[in-house]
């Protein structure tokens, strides 16, 4: 190679356009206040993160059992589909609408959702290693209160903010040409600091504020299966339940500090999806999600009961044609799913779901090495429970992929 | 291909950063939805309760305490008080040094009561310790052969001051005197200032006023080294300074509780706490206290102390204690005084489990800031209830989600 002549897009530069995309995509998901993300994550540890790419969002967060490049960890196993290396980060935007029968709130959050890099190696195994969120504990609530005992209102507040992530290291590797294993070990990491405070208007008297902050680290394995025959893929994953400890913080403002230790019983989880290629370029997949938290002994308040939280997706994917420059609209895919998700607890009996619509599409870039995926969602979170209020989500979901630059073309199989 | 490829990626960055630019103007308030949150984490609004009647209310007497350390020193009568100053400068002359004149200057930076007042310096026959002396010893074990000082009787010096609130008195000493005193080999001149003028105090400059300055009571020697006829100036601030304050008045009166420096008493208040929640924060509480009788020299300031003793064990908390919070004026001819106890109060109530009921609230003089004076407070069997002290709080419960785990 003698001509140094420098190309637009080359190759080797896709790394660094990579890292620079996600950069600016940062400071730009940092520049406003990431504030509430939900309500509805302080009646449990948080609110259940898709922890799917932006691929699989877009199809409603089917990923269990497609084929092609999908970083989703939802399943272990499914990491034998990729050919060469590469890597992705997943962050989201979302815009919040909290609907009651006393008014409405908008609020907006950001998140980091996941990132993480597979690298095929020997011997058909593949090594991928990457962090996810698992669940959101970030909200934040203020209001206004009038006490007979004092002459001005008193302004409450009250705000968690935080998450549970996972890094998984995971190998998988294809065992024949109809099924493939893979295992991930998760150390699940996170903490949440929340806050309480009262204040009074009058600054003679001393405001209330509380702390109460807690850590969580432990491991768990999650084992994943891939089975495909002919045009179906089925997948499937599970993570065991863990007994790990939790470390709280407590600090109050009128001095007073306490550190514990308490055992916390994380469920059993488990996942199934399967796929069914339509034709050349269509495919349908379908995957559900439990976790069983009836038996995690988690988080008692009389206000809520706590049940298995499960989830159900639907999605379909048109590929991108094949054929020698086919149409702008044909160059990229489409994808449009839909998804049912209840909590895993119910109010006065009645269960808070989550009922999911969501399209997306992606281009590669510079010669292929790079891949942006865009999924956008419409989400409703409600209970038929009276008196609670209904949260409406458009969220704007982005993926950048960059992969190894002396692979061709790959194609979504 | 690659430039294409390239528009479209840029097309697409574009439209995200709009996408979240466009969310910047939120609202993040969010004031609906209180029902989502547990009642754990909610936590109950702000409680007051009044405590009319204490477990244990009881004046403990205590010793006056030494007044080296404060930033004035005083000189003069008030209200049953005789306060006399105290100095010390060290002088190291050469040996055949003759004095030739002597003068003391005192810088006064407060008057209280009338003018002129005639001042008085004696020297002392025996020094004193500075943050150990009082009105009955010179020294820890070493009192004084009579309470006031041992000084001599004829005065080394007198001066009329009637001049103004900044002002500087000047006193012409005793040279015979103090010839004599340093040919002794003595190199501390320790001295007493009196007044004998009723009602009336003199505020004077103390070097703990600007202790890293050369600013306090000056001595000012002339002398000559004969047969030299030269003469010389040595200046020399005073090294150590104190009051010593004697009451003359009426000995306490047994049914008002005494909260004084001098007479030295304290009032130790106890509540039963019980029914507060363990961790309770304090949002204020103020002990309303009704008062018969104050007598105010200077200033005279409350403090309070956070204390844990069984009622046997109870004795005077010393003012070498930190006290809770901040100390509160009192003037004289006040009827009531609200003293607000809340850091005190969260103090005993985070005490939690100290194995004692008895947990008390300490009203004190504050002796770093008080000369003399005392208040005499309504007790709580008074016929007259509106007279009787009460204390009287606001406190929140912890969220039960911020408590400790069980």
């Amino acid at each position: 190679m003698t001509d140094s002549k420098k190309i637009p897009g080359r190759p080797e530069y896709g790394i660094f356009k990579f890292i620079a995309a996600l950069l600016v995509a940062g400071l730009v998901f940092t520049s406003g206040p990431a504030m509430a993300d939900s309500m509805i994550g302080a009646l449990h540890l948080g609110v259940p993160v898709n922890y799917g790419d932006a691929r699989s969002r877009g199809m409603g967060g089917v990923s269990a059992a497609v084929t092609g490049e999908d970083f989703s960890f939802t399943n272990p196993a499914r990491t034998v589909n990729f050919w060469r290396s590469g890597f992705n980060g997943v962050v989201s935007q979302d815009y919040t609408t909290l609907k009651t029968p006393g008014g409405e709130s908008s609020i907006r959050s950001t998140d980091f959702i996941a990132f993480r890099g597979v690298f095929p190696t020997y011997k058909g195994f593949v090594v991928s290693w990457g962090i996810y969120q698992w669940r959101d504990l970030s909200w934040e609530y203020s209001d206004r209160v009038r006490v007979d005992i004092l002459q001005n209102e008193l302004a409450r507040s009250f705000t968690s903010s935080g998450g549970l992530y996972v890094t998984r290291l995971g190998i998988a590797r294809t065992v024949n040409k109809h099924l493939a294993l893979g295992i991930g070990l998760d150390w699940l990491i996170g903490r949440v600091n929340r806050n309480r405070s009262l204040d009074f208007e009058d600054t003679s008297y001393l405001n209330s504020k509380e702390q109460f902050n807690s850590r969580y680290a432990f491991f768990r394995p999650t084992f994943g299966l891939l089975a495909a025959y002919k045009k179906v893929q089925l997948g499937i994953s599970a993570t065991l339940p863990r007994t790990a400890s939790v470390d709280y913080y407590n600090a109050y403002i009128s001095g007073y500090t306490d550190k514990q230790t308490q055992a916390l019983k994380y469920p059993f989880c488990w996942r199934m999806g399967i796929s069914y290629r339509l034709t050349r370029r269509a495919v349908i997949g379908a995957d559900m999600e439990f976790e069983n938290w009836k038996d995690a002994e988690y988080f008692s308040d009389p206000l809520i009961e706590i049940t298995t939280q499960k989830r159900f997706c639907l999605g379909f994917e048109l590929m991108p044609s094949a054929e020698e420059n086919p149409s702008f609209y044909r160059k990229i895919p489409f994808r449009v799913g839909y998804s049912f998700a209840r909590y895993p607890f119910k109010i006065d009996g009645y269960d808070y779901s989550e009922r999911l619509f969501s399209v997306g599409t992606g281009r590669y870039f510079g010669r292929n090495n790079g891949l942006v995926d865009l999924a956008l969602e419409f989400c409703r979170r409600k209970t038929d429970a009276p008196g609670y209020p209904e949260e409406g989500i458009f969220r704007v979901i982005v993926s950048l992929s960059a992969f190894e630059r002396w692979i061709g073309r790959p194609q979504r199989k | 291909m690659a430039v294409n490829s390239l528009k479209t990626f840029s097309a697409l960055i574009i439209i995200v950063v709009f996408c979240f630019a466009a969310g910047c103007s939120e609202n993040t308030e969010n004031s609906t939805g209180l029902v989502l949150l547990p009642s754990s984490i909610v936590g109950d609004l702000p409680t007051q309760k009044r405590f009319d009647q204490a477990f244990d209310i009881r004046t403990v007497p205590g010793e006056p305490a030494n007044k080296g350390e404060q930033t004035r020193i005083y000189v003069g009568n008030m209200s049953q008080y005789e306060m006399r100053t105290l100095l010390a400068f060290r002088v190291v002359l050469p040996d055949n040094a003759e004095i030739i004149t002597a003068q003391l200057n005192l810088y006064v930076v407060s008057i209280k009561g009338e003018l002129p007042v005639r001042l008085s310096v004696h020297l002392l026959e025996r020094e004193f310790v500075e943050n150990e002396v009082t009105y009955q010893i010179a020294a820890e074990g070493e009192p004084w052969s009579t309470p006031g000082g041992d000084y001599q009787s004829s005065a080394l010096g007198e001066a009329v001051f009637e001049g103004n609130e900044i002002d500087t008195v000047v006193v012409d000493l005793d040279i015979k005197v103090l010839n004599s005193k340093l040919s002794a080999a003595d190199t501390t001149l320790p001295m007493i200032v009196l007044t004998d003028r009723e009602e009336s105090v003199l505020g004077l400059l103390s070097w703990e006023s600007y202790p890293d300055q050369p600013i306090a009571s000056r001595l000012d020697l002339v002398f000559d080294l004969p047969p030299e006829t030269e003469t010389y100036l040595l200046e020399r601030r005073s090294f150590s300074d104190a009051t010593i304050t004697n009451y003359q008045g009426p000995a306490a009166k047994p049914e008002y509780l005494l909260v004084g420096e001098i007479p030295a008493s304290q009032v130790f208040f106890s509540y039963d706490l019980s029914g507060l929640p363990p961790l309770a924060t304090v949002n204020r509480a103020w002990l309303h206290l009704s008062i018969a009788d104050a007598v105010v020299v200077d200033t005279f300031q409350v403090a309070t102390y956070a204390v844990v003793k069984e009622p046997e064990n109870i004795s005077y908390v010393s003012t070498s204690t930190d006290i809770v919070g901040t100390p509160q004026s009192v003037k004289s001819g006040d009827s009531a005084l609200e003293i607000d106890v809340s850091k005190a109060l969260q103090a005993l109530i985070l005490y939690g489990e100290s194995g004692s009921n008895y947990k008390y609230l300490v009203i004190s003089s504050y002796g770093k800031g008080n000369l003399a004076g005392y208040m005499e407070l309504y007790p709580s069997d008074w016929p007259d209830s509106s007279l009787r002290p009460y204390l009287q709080l606001v406190y929140t419960d912890v969220p039960e989600a911020a408590k400790p785990k069980k």
